[in-house]
């Protein structure tokens, strides 16, 4: 039951319906209830993974609890975080390593045909590395005394498992999700309102533009040797907003759907594409609850940024190695998590140049050809975020940079056709909202604005999601780590 | 978007405004008023651009008896592809209406006939045979469920009986009733027809075995084959019978493939052995021109026949089938 469909809208209304009839102590009975119904519509069993990882954080959240301020309990942390972890790494991991293993011992074995390691071949749980860290952060929030450990199982199991947020995040802190939970969700009408706002919106970024740029990308991501050299670089600037699209639209449409329940969850998004550096891009726009999962969780235990500069580049590089290895099991995550790594340290290290920039050049052209670097640096590394593999990767950026220099022959005679001349408008019209939420909150606006305006924005929104929204049912990118 | 609570604590507009509930019935029934809008708008455009759609064409002739109706899947397709059908009514002064989808089973094929049945007659439906269409609820059950098949089916009461008198197409029936596949894409309004008739109706095919396989692989590789297979015989069985209670003669037929192609099907002299019980039950005839045209200059993929093959096969045989 994808967000994006019709089955799910319907069976989300009847649960908003019943939840305000139902007393406020009770609701969070129907909304436990309502995950694991959820849940079990991609695979029943995997429901068994979620009261796992529950169970887990519930009794290591409280064997840990304080333990820091103790000096004592870390060898249970170290278990209960493993004990999370563990299903991670045999449902995501496991064949990936064995695949590894088997690819480097391959060139060491003479007769390479027979060498077969067993695969397990699981179905990966959807939504499995966001609730995994979830509870991670739980248990170690217990440990570290900056969380008090939840006695009512029955609401932790909310937390993990609430719906909107279950199988694409955000990853929302126990901190700040439990005690809404705890107070009682009431019936709040400017949540309400707001959540119908960011309902609608993401469903609108996911439906109607990045799946409609999806055909235009998979164009260029398959058969790539075959495809104009055209096709590709217009596939790789499309996906970069395809990507953002997919996911910021269902990180919309969560916390959305938790503001109609009454929760109200922390942005996951703001504005990414108009990073000026980097570093902007990852510390305060792009997917924020995984960066300051990493930065909470792995970047600051490693030392962070109070330790020797070489150890300091080290631990970016360590943390955007993982966090490519959390989007994916495979080695072109790691090369995307890399390159990103990369970035982050290249800025750092042209400090001196950026200062002498800074002085020479006005504010405002800095600001723009920041934006438009970051941005082309984010879309390459997206290349090997959606390429099958390296070769695949390769084959793209190939095929751009061996036709560099017949460019402006070949968009020439390139056919543009009105679908993509569509795809390109949808961009433009998402640069300028963006631009403008940038200046002012457009929700700001909107509520400044008459009723007609306001009323007219919504239902050009709907219009556009009836008249050209793609309705086929795809999968959000994000659900499958 | 920015923090959405952050951000709602800082609009106090709203908080004045009254009766929540008030405002958000009108603006429900304002969304409601545009989506009949868009209904109408759609549904004008359906009846207007609409050509090669079988829903479409049975709602746009006047009451009728035709004189040929022609069942299937996309085999029996080109024979109305390129204006040929017209050439073929010219030659043969009858009337043809080709009724055959893409992918369609005889469970498609019965809905569709079922709606034809309720707004025109047939004095003679040939059955265009395919046994992969046989094999899987793919075909059959699943493939009414391809909105692609009602974008253009205008809205009709006539089908909505039908719909009604066949509960397991009901997947696809709230999607036909709102027009929500009518409204939604509108690259769909463009020309009716399909992209083999528009491109590669006029080219020549040359043959790849792997190709070739692969098709095969596409259309008979399934599970359960055989308990299908019996399952959707006896839905052919039943739509013969729903034929003949119209007073229409029947005619099983089998189109010209090459031998590339049809050598390599598998189990096809199994099913044909059965079809051939079930019609001879019936006093049916069934008429195999497989064999009748193996050069690949006859088609333009695989296995469907192109412009050469529909003029060749005309000549050769169908024209007198119809006669």
């Amino acid at each position: 039951m994808l967000l994006n469909s019709f089955s799910f809208l319907a069976f989300f209304g009847v649960v908003v319906a019943v939840y305000y009839m139902l007393a406020p102590r009770l609701r969070w009975l129907l909304v436990l209830l309502a995950s694991y119904y959820f849940y079990s519509a991609f695979e029943p069993l995997y429901t068994l993974l979620l009261a796992y990882a529950t169970l887990v954080a519930y009794v290591f959240g409280r064997l840990v609890a304080g333990g820091k301020a103790r000096g004592g309990a870390k060898g249970l942390l170290v278990l209960g975080v493993l004990a999370e972890l563990g299903v991670l790494a045999l449902f995501k991991y496991a064949d990936f390593l064995l695949g590894s293993v088997e690819g480097a011992l391959a060139p060491l074995i003479a007769a390479r045909d027979t060498l077969a390691l067993p695969r397990l071949d699981w179905l990966l749980p959807a939504g499995l590395s966001f609730f995994t860290f979830s509870c991670v952060s739980y248990i170690v929030d217990c440990y570290r005394g900056t969380l008090a450990p939840e006695r009512h199982l029955g609401r932790l199991a909310v937390y993990v498992a609430f719906f909107p947020k279950l199988v694409a995040g955000p990853i929302e802190r126990a901190g700040d999700f439990l005690p809404q939970l705890r107070s009682g969700a009431r019936f709040d009408r400017l949540l309400m309102i707001g959540g119908l706002q960011l309902l609608l919106w993401g469903l609108f970024k996911k439906v109607v533009i990045a799946d409609r740029l999806a055909e235009f990308v998979d164009a260029g991501f398959v058969n790539t040797a075959f495809q104009s050299p055209v096709t590709v670089l217009v596939s790789v600037y499309l996906y970069a907003f395809q990507i953002y699209c997919d996911f910021s639209g269902y990180s919309d449409m969560a916390i959305g759907m938790a503001a109609i329940l009454g929760f109200s969850l922390k942005a996951n998004f703001l504005r990414p594409y108009l990073s000026a550096n980097p570093a902007e891009f990852w510390s305060a726009r792009w997917h924020i609850s995984l960066a300051r999962w990493f930065r909470d969780y792995l970047y600051i235990p490693l030392g962070g940024s109070r330790v020797a500069p070489w150890r300091a580049y080290l631990n970016v590089m360590i943390v955007f190695a993982v966090s490519g290895l959390w989007h994916g099991a495979a080695w072109t995550f790691v090369a995307w998590g890399l390159l990103n790594g990369a970035y982050q340290v290249g800025w750092q290290v042209i400090a001196p140049i950026r200062a002498v920039l800074n002085r020479a050049l006005p504010a405002l052209v800095m600001c723009i050809v920041g934006i438009v670097v970051t941005f082309h640096l984010v879309a390459f590394a997206w290349i090997f975020f959606r390429a099958d593999s390296f070769a695949g990767a390769q084959a793209v950026i190939t095929r751009i940079w061996s036709n560099l220099g017949q460019f402006p022959m070949l968009m020439a005679n390139y056919n543009w056709t009105w679908e993509l001349w569509m795809a390109f408008g949808l961009i433009g019209f998402l640069v300028v909202v963006e631009c403008f939420d940038e200046i002012r909150s457009l929700w700001s606006r909107l509520a400044a604005a008459p009723v007609a305006l306001r009323w007219g924005v919504y239902y050009a929104l709907i219009a556009s999601l009836v008249l050209i929204g793609s309705w086929g049912g795809a999968e959000f990118v994000y659900m499958q780590f | 978007m920015s923090d959405l609570a952050e951000t709602l604590r800082s609009t106090t507009t709203e908080r004045s405004t009254p009766r929540f509930a008030v405002l958000a019935l009108r603006f429900t029934l304002g969304a409601v008023l545009m989506y009949a809008c868009l209904y109408v708008w759609a549904e004008i455009r359906v009846r207007e651009t609409g050509e090669t759609n079988r829903f479409h064409q049975i709602w746009a002739h006047d009451p009728q008896t035709f004189d040929h109706v022609i069942l299937g899947a996309s085999h029996a397709m080109p024979l109305s592809y390129g204006g040929l059908e017209a050439t073929a009514e010219a030659a043969t002064d009858r009337t043809i209406l080709n009724l055959s989808n893409e992918g369609a089973g005889p469970m498609v094929n019965g809905f569709v006939y079922d709606y034809f049945a309720r707004k025109h007659a047939a004095r003679h439906v040939i059955y265009v045979l395919d046994s992969f269409a046989f094999n899987a609820a793919t075909w059959n059950e699943e493939r009414i469920e391809d909105r692609d098949l009602f974008v253009r089916a205008p809205f009709d009461p006539a089908l909505v009986a039908t719909f009604m008198g066949a509960p397991w197409a009901w997947g696809v029936f709230p999607d036909y009733l709102t027009g929500f596949s009518k409204i939604n894409g509108l690259y769909r309004l463009g020309v009716d027809r399909t992209d083999a008739e528009l491109t590669r109706f006029d080219t020549a095919w040359r043959a790849n075995e792997r190709i070739d396989a692969q098709r095969i692989k596409y259309l008979y590789d399934v599970p359960d084959a055989e308990a299908a297979t019996a399952r959707y015989l006896a839905a052919f069985d039943a739509l013969l019978g729903r034929i003949e209670a119209t007073g229409a003669t029947i005619t099983v037929l089998k189109l010209p493939t090459p031998p590339r192609y049809r050598d390599n099907l598998p189990g096809e002299p199994a099913f044909d052995a059965q079809v051939n019980a079930l019609l001879e039950g019936r006093g049916i005839a069934f008429v195999d021109h497989s064999t009748l045209l193996p050069g690949d200059e006859n088609y333009y993929d695989t296995d469907h026949l192109n412009r050469t093959g529909v003029e060749a096969y005309l000549d050769d045989a169908f024209l007198d089938l119809l006669r």
